[in-house]
């Protein structure tokens, strides 16, 4: 047997390998514990023991599944044992069951002349000695019986591991499983070849905008919206600063009668939203009177549309990190977007407007030129409340808020753009376009500030002004990476790769024709 | 051994050269040369020459740049002549495949192609484009206990 390490029966870990142990290599003897052998019996049993890699226990022990244990002699360290099976594994002077088909994974420190693993061995071994041989993920630790009869074990500090599979124990024994790091220095080198199992799938899941939410703090009933008019809001007012109100009956809802009004604010519409249906404004359940419309909705979606965005210059300088792309959405801000996510295609922004809290939420649906599929790649959120206050505190806070707002300066350049250049290194002529500091284009423009702003997203587009002198193509080419037949090549042309068959010239002129074509030739 | 004088009016890196004969010359090779970098000594006037920037020789297989001319003396001339690879093989090396990196064909050449080699003028175009729908008004909401 290799004192090695082994093949894992878990998860295909390959920590080694070894020999099997077949029943034919397994020697019986009888309890070595318990001074049920003599003496003589007893030093043959160590001798043989010492000579052999694996015995096996009998079976006519009070413990009818003790059966094996492993020689490694005179070996220290930690002790890891391990059993699969349906039986019981001894350490120290305690046994511990094993349950079936369930690995116990327990480690222990020896000291003295005891037990000591040395390895994790894949075997076959039986529960007794009539059973069929089983695999097994086993462990061989020293022995080393100093004197006759005595309990090998000494001072046992136990531990047991809660992993439950090889590769934690792996992890968390390293040494005594004797994992190598792959020396990378070493004659043989580490590299290997790999690569190109990619499954060359490019095709896609369209992602759509999602659908407006069914569930609204509207559907509750503790409270309504309405969209009045200004001489609606005027008429209530009137009503609640008249002695037609009486705030005693709303007293028994509410602390304070102005708390039946839970808020009031300026939203933005669009046609055929917020729905509506006449109504008599009621506020806490008493009649004012007075007529409104009432919402028949808490959300609704604004389409604002597609934008196509033909490329420009139909080369890579449409596209990152050359051409920029910034979209101005309302109640949000600008926001920053890949033109490669829309270059030759287009751009679609949906708002849903949650009308009782003023969020909205902006999606930016993007579909490019590869496949057909679009997706839902940019989300924002925003409000589009401008609250209007009905009360003193609610006054106070509408300008504290307004403050904050105004705080948020604009105009600050964010960005590394030396990170920038360095991935760019060798991308030289075009790389100063790339590098220019991204400027923040706003502060938040959300609630009266948005209010205040433009009502439609735009998009801002910046792409790099293209310098081409005259004849350049046939100075110097354009890019290419194509495979041809030379003699299909027109004009000027740099041939990178050839290897030159059917030719009979000389060494040097071959190196020469190489050189010349790499350098590019006037076909 | 025939030595056609040549004037090539074409590129050096041009596969197929445009060439005037000025003069051909026949005669033996008396000395041992290269064909790859030859060095031709001729009998003729010097005015023969001039205007020569090319040859062909056929016993050679072969075309020439002509680098140098120098007069060895009156009636003598000295050629020396480097081959141009590109022409005297270019049915042979148009028989082969390659992967081109630059072109002049738009039938080759892909500006997608990320090499770097486009140059840019450091101020970039700035274009807006609006979506075509917005907010187009505004309410009140009122939100009231109850209802």
């Amino acid at each position: 047997m290799a004192y090695g390490f082994i093949s894992s029966l878990y998860g295909g870990v390959e920590i080694g390998t070894c020999d099997i142990i077949t029943s034919t290599r397994l020697i019986t003897y009888g309890r070595v514990g318990g001074n049920l052998m003599g003496n003589a019996d007893f030093a043959a049993a160590v001798a043989d023991i010492r000579t052999r890699d694996v015995y096996e226990m009998g079976a006519n022990d009070s413990f009818p599944n003790l059966c094996w244990r492993f020689n490694t002699m005179n070996r220290g360290g930690t002790t890891v044992l391990y059993g699969y099976f349906d039986g019981y594994t001894q350490y120290g002077s305690s046994y511990r069951q094993v349950m079936s088909g369930v690995p116990v994974f327990v480690s222990g420190q020896t000291t003295g002349t005891s037990w000591a693993h040395v390895g994790v061995y894949n075997a076959t071994i039986r529960t007794n000695p009539g059973s069929t041989p089983r695999n097994a993920l086993v462990i061989l630790w020293s022995y080393d019986m100093p004197v006759e009869g005595a309990y090998i074990t000494t001072s046992w500090t136990v531990s047991v591991s809660s992993a439950t599979s090889l590769d934690s124990w792996l992890l968390a024994y390293p040494t005594s499983f004797g994992v190598i790091p792959e020396d990378p220095y070493a004659p043989g080198g580490i590299s290997e070849p790999g690569g190109g199992d990619g499954d060359f799938d490019f095709s896609s899941t369209d992602i759509p905008i999602p659908a407006l939410p069914t569930t609204g703090a509207y559907d509750t009933g503790f409270l309504t919206l309405y969209a009045p008019s200004a001489n609606g809001l005027k008429a209530l007012a009137q009503y609640m600063w008249s002695g037609t109100f009486d705030p005693t009956a709303l007293r028994r809802l509410v602390a304070e009668p102005m708390d039946v009004i839970m808020g009031l604010s300026i939203i933005p519409t669009i046609t055929g939203h917020p729905a509506t249906t006449p109504a008599t404004l009621m506020v806490g359940n008493i009649s004012t009177g007075v007529f409104m419309e009432q919402l028949t909705e808490q959300y609704y979606e604004l389409d604002c549309g597609t934008v196509t965005i033909p490329p420009k210059w139909g080369a890579y300088l449409d596209y990152a990190p050359y051409s920029k792309l910034s979209l101005y959405l309302p109640y949000i801000g600008y926001v920053n977007i890949s033109p490669d996510d829309c270059m030759r295609g287009e751009i679609k922004v949906v708002y849903h407007v949650d009308m009782l809290s003023g969020t909205c939420t902006a999606y930016v649906y993007c579909k490019s030129n590869r496949g057909t599929d679009g997706h839902t790649l940019y989300t924002y959120n925003g409000s589009v409340a401008c609250p209007c206050p009905v009360t003193s505190g609610q006054y106070g806070s509408l300008i504290t808020g307004a403050l904050n707002i105004a705080g948020a300066a604009a105009g600050i350049a964010t960005g590394n753009p030396m990170s920038i250049a360095t991935g760019l290194g060798s991308i030289a002529k075009t790389a100063i376009d790339a590098v220019k500091p991204e400027v923040q284009r706003s502060g938040q423009t959300g609630g009266t500030a948005g209010l205040m702003g433009i009502q439609y997203p735009y998009l801002i587009l910046t792409v790099p002004r293209l310098c081409t002198p005259a004849d350049q193509d046939k100075l110097v080419g354009y890019p290419s990476y194509v495979t041809v037949d030379i003699s299909d090549c027109t004009g000027y042309t740099e041939i990178e790769v050839s290897h030159l068959e059917g030719m009979s010239c000389t060494e040097n002129e071959a190196l020469e024709i190489i050189g010349l074509l790499k350098e590019g030739v006037v076909f | 051994m025939t030595i056609i004088l040549q004037t090539n009016t074409s590129e050096t890196r041009a596969v197929t050269k445009n060439l005037t004969t000025i003069a051909t010359k026949t005669g033996t090779l008396r000395q041992e040369t290269s064909i790859i970098d030859p060095v031709f000594t001729v009998a003729g006037a010097l005015s023969d020459f001039v205007g020569c920037n090319y040859c062909t020789v056929a016993d050679f297989g072969r075309s020439y740049f002509v680098r140098n001319i120098r007069s060895i003396r009156t009636g003598l001339v000295e050629l020396t002549c480097h081959v141009d690879v590109l022409s005297s093989f270019a049915n042979e090396i148009k028989a082969n495949r390659g992967i081109v990196r630059r072109s002049q064909s738009a039938d080759t050449y892909n500006l997608m192609i990320n090499d770097g080699s486009l140059t840019c003028y450091q101020d970039p175009y700035i274009l807006t484009e609006p979506f075509p729908d917005g907010f187009t008004g505004t309410t009140f909401v009122l939100a009231v206990a109850g209802g």
